[in-house]
């Protein structure tokens, strides 16, 4: 008997949610197959046997939640599903065992303890709330059920609706970004650079590659910009690292992020290896993953790994903005919308010329001003001579 | 000018002195009759003075069981009267020493609120009448026997507690209106001393506020000592005659019945001893016979506090104390907990003794949580069996999903000692899992509560 166990399906997931059980016990597995539905903090993805067997147990029901790396059914041969019964229960025992001495090493080697009473500590635990945050008011300033009630009753001190509004749960999409950007926000320090670039050839070359290619690859210009970060981390490859604890990570393979607006949040997927790729390869995959990612269909694979984002709103008119970094990547390009704009050309007349800003956010841990500039201006200057990205 | 002045010298008030006496204020303390209050003087105290008497009757009845020679030839009623007196006597002394020793004012007399700041004390003896100039009041007047006019105590034939406790002889027979608190432990003092006596109830079943396990095992105990209990009697009057009284009173099947006694006690509840204070002038506002307090005891008229019994329900000598630091913090402007009425242990001392703490299984079952139950009886603990006194049970009620203890109830020997253990794990909230893993010497009759706690979870290995 073998276990399932809920996989890890993103950098960011601690827990999975079983939205439907593909197959029902007593069903043959094969390898490959598609067996659960699972919901995580980025999107529902189907999960696929490691191995072949008979679904003998299902331990996490649906609807139910559980942390990544615990049991959530078990796959055995076919004889082994009769014995399954018998072996659950001693395996609870074991499990509760288990559970109660990390609880009691965890407590036991605590030293600030939080000062509450056995009872609190009960209630708290039921309705889900950290004892740690709440103030004490009963003998000695210890916390007491009548303490922890009340913070549940108040609700978040802070955005208690106005009248008349009410309180939603966030989605676990909505919860993971928050909890990222606020992660990144906090611990990253961003400084941001902004260029101006001329686009006019780029278009032109987007036209050529779109009439020169198969008609089933459609080439934007997020394509092109992808290239040219690629081409340009090529020489610098330091934008292209993981700070991680005081020490810097440097990657080996380019692999672009490119995010993507979906009903309810954002999701990146990561094209993987770009410094392979050409321009023709980087729009099929780009394409496909984009389209998969709109529709839900993504794997865990396929969000995770990128080295190096780019946020393109061009689409939704915007001059230009500043991105926040998704970590423990060092920098993210903000693309804002290509319009025709007034600009001074070398005879100091006044043309009309395609325009295009793009910010860097860069953390500052990793790269200073100066090397970040010549980074950016890098981009631009392949972007205003894109024949090379092909 | 005093910073407090205590109306009432009893348990509730003379513990609000002393504790604002050793904050550093000026405090004065007004007692119409004698410190101690009616707990000292007339309730607690003497009652268990006298209950001890029949305890110790009932121990020499059984000494043959022990190997011990002696003969019982009854309780000496005088000589059981003055042992209770000094025992009161001593505490009064106690009392009146703290009085001196706190630098508390005593004044003898009675009180009534006289204005804003003001107190009026008329002494009882010769008349004369003072006013106290004071910041805060607190008044602690207790409680008297609810008046009805057709049981109205005479001293003679129709009694009240505090006349039992000043009995000249033992009557040959009583009655005992109301099966509550003060009737079954008269009716354990009386049976002890070898009067007949029954307790007319109108309620379903006796002692209506305990668990109805331990209103049942109570009854049958009672019944086994001889004592006649009437539930859902319905009495109508007290016919007093020269040889005594007759009590008429329809039975739970509907007949009229009566009943002749010597005496009949009346029992039948208490209410707070509020007039002839001032109270509506200083706007100090009545509920249901009671004080009207908050969670502070402040009354509705700022700076006047009310605590004990006149405060309202549970009437206990206990629960006045405990509302007194509250009132005393309060004033002195300090960090307080109000009294949790739910974890107040409730004791009587009838025999077999019955003490309770929280919520009664059935009050516990209407509130919308899962609860479980555990029980443990005496007949399998070994300190029991050693005093021959095996009677009774435990029996305590948890919430099933947060194993918070809601209530335990007990009935037998020493659980009046036992259920402060309870206390004491509700106040600290202490859960089911506390009471069981906490180790408890063996032999000990504690050791009964721990096992109905493992019990409540289907854990007892003793069962
Ligand atoms: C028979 C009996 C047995 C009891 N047994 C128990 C028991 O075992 N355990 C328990 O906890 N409780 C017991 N009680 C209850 C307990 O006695 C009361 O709860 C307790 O005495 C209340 O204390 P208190 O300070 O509020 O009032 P009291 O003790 O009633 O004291 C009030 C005092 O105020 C005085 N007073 C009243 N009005 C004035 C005024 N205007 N001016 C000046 N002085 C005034 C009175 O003379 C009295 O001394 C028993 C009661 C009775 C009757």
């Amino acid at each position: 008997m073998t276990d399932i166990i809920m996989p890890k399906l993103s950098d960011t997931m601690e827990e999975g949610k079983v939205l439907k059980w593909l197959k029902a016990v007593g069903d043959e597995v094969k390898k490959g197959e598609k067996i659960v539905e699972i919901e995580t903090d980025k999107a529902d993805m189907e999960v696929e046997a490691f191995d072949s067997g008979i679904l003998g147990k299902i331990v996490v029901k649906e609807g139910e939640t559980a942390p990544v790396g615990s049991a959530i059914a078990m796959l055995g041969e076919v004889e082994e599903v009769k014995e399954v019964e018998e072996v659950k229960e001693v395996e609870e025992v074991k499990e509760i065992k288990e559970v109660k001495e990390v609880k009691e090493v965890k407590e036991a080697g605590r030293p600030g303890q939080v000062k509450a009473s056995p009872l609190a500590k009960n209630v708290a635990a039921r309705l889900g709330v950290d004892i740690a945050g709440i103030a004490g008011t009963g003998p000695g300033g210890r916390i007491t059920k009548e303490d922890v009630e009340a913070v549940v009753k108040a609700g978040p001190a802070v955005g208690k609706p106005v009248k008349g509004g009410d309180i939603e749960e966030m989605s676990a999409m909505r919860k993971a970004i928050a909890k990222t950007v606020t992660k990144s926000k906090t611990e990253i320090p961003h400084f941001y650079l902004t260029v101006a670039v001329e686009m006019d050839k780029a278009a032109a070359f987007k036209e050529e590659e779109r009439k020169r290619g198969r008609e089933d690859v459609k080439i934007t210009y997020t394509h092109i910009i992808t290239r040219a970060v690629v081409e340009t981390i090529k020489t610098h490859p330091i934008v292209n690292s993981f700070y991680i604890d005081g020490r810097i990570v440097r990657n080996k393979n380019i692999n672009i992020g490119i995010l993507v607006a979906i009903e309810g949040g954002i999701l990146i997927p990561v094209i993987k290896e770009c410094e392979r790729l050409s321009l023709k390869q980087v729009a099929k995959i780009s394409n496909d993953v984009v389209q998969r990612a709109r529709s839900g269909r993504l794997s865990a694979g396929e969000l995770t790994g990128g080295t190096f984002t780019i946020s393109n709103v061009g689409m939704l008119d915007v001059e230009h903005f500043q991105a926040i970094i998704d970590p423990p990547q060092s920098a993210i390009l903000a693309v804002g919308s290509i319009k025709k704009r007034p600009v001074v050309d070398e005879s100091g007349g006044i043309k009309a010329a395609l325009v295009m800003n793009m910010t860097l956010s860069i953390d500052h841990r990793v790269l200073d001003g100066e090397p970040a500039a010549r980074f950016l201006n890098e981009i631009r200057d392949r972007l205003m001579e894109p024949e090379g990205l092909a | 000018m005093f910073d407090l002045t205590v109306i009432g010298g009893g348990p509730g008030g003379y513990t609000a002195a002393f504790k604002a006496s050793r904050l550093g204020m000026k405090v004065a303390l007004v007692e119409a009759f004698k410190i101690g209050g009616v707990c000292l003087q007339a309730g607690c105290i003497p009652y268990k003075a006298l209950l001890e008497s029949a305890r110790v009757s009932g121990l020499v009845r059984n000494a043959g069981e022990f190997g011990v020679d002696a003969s019982m030839n009854g309780i000496d009623f005088s000589r059981m009267m003055s042992r209770k007196n000094k025992v009161v006597e001593r505490l009064e002394k106690g009392l009146a020493f703290l009085v001196e020793n706190n630098k508390v004012a005593y004044f003898d007399g009675l009180a009534s609120l006289a204005g804003l700041g003001k107190v009026r004390v008329k002494n009882l003896k010769n008349r004369e009448e003072q006013t106290i100039e004071t910041k805060d009041i607190i008044i602690a007047t207790g409680s008297k026997p609810k008046f009805i006019q057709a049981f109205a105590a005479d001293g003679k034939k129709i009694l009240y507690s505090d006349h039992i406790v000043a009995l000249a002889e033992a009557p040959a027979s009583i009655a005992i209106l109301g099966g509550g608190p003060i009737g079954v432990e008269t009716a354990t003092l009386m049976r002890a001393l070898g009067s007949s006596v029954v307790i007319l109830e109108a309620a379903p079943r006796i002692m209506i506020n305990e668990d109805e396990e331990i209103s049942f095992e109570l009854k049958k105990q009672l019944e086994k000592k001889g004592i006649t209990i009437e539930v859902e009697a319905k009495v109508a009057e007290a016919d007093k005659k020269d040889t005594g009284v007759t009590v008429d009173y329809t039975d739970s099947g509907g007949d009229r019945r009566s009943v002749d006694a010597d005496c009949l006690l009346v029992a039948i509840g208490r209410e707070g001893l509020t007039n002839g204070l001032g109270l509506e002038t200083a706007g100090v506002g009545t509920e249901h016979g009671y004080i009207k307090v908050n969670v502070s005891m402040r009354t509705t008229a700022s700076d006047i506090y009310a605590i004990g019994d006149v405060a309202g329900p549970p009437l206990l000598a206990h629960k006045a104390s405990a509302e007194a630091i509250v009132a005393v913090e309060t004033i002195a402007g300090r960090d307080t907990a109000p009294v949790d009425m739910l974890k107040i242990p409730h004791c009587t001392y009838c025999e077999p003794q019955v003490a309770s703490i929280g919520l009664t299984e059935a009050q516990a079952a209407g509130e919308q949580r899962k609860i479980k139950t555990g029980r443990f009886s005496f007949k399998i603990n070994g300190k029991a069996l050693c005093e021959s006194d095996e009677i009774g049970f435990i029996k305590i009620i948890a919430d099933k999903d947060t194993d918070e203890i809601l209530g335990v109830h007990m009935i037998g020997g020493e659980v009046t000692e036992l259920i402060q253990e309870c206390a004491e794990a509700m106040y600290a909230e202490s859960t089911l899992e506390e009471l069981k893993m906490a180790v408890h010497a063996h032999p000990t009759r504690s050791e009964a509560l721990k096992e109905a706690a493992l019990d409540a979870d289907g854990e007892s290995v003793m069962k």
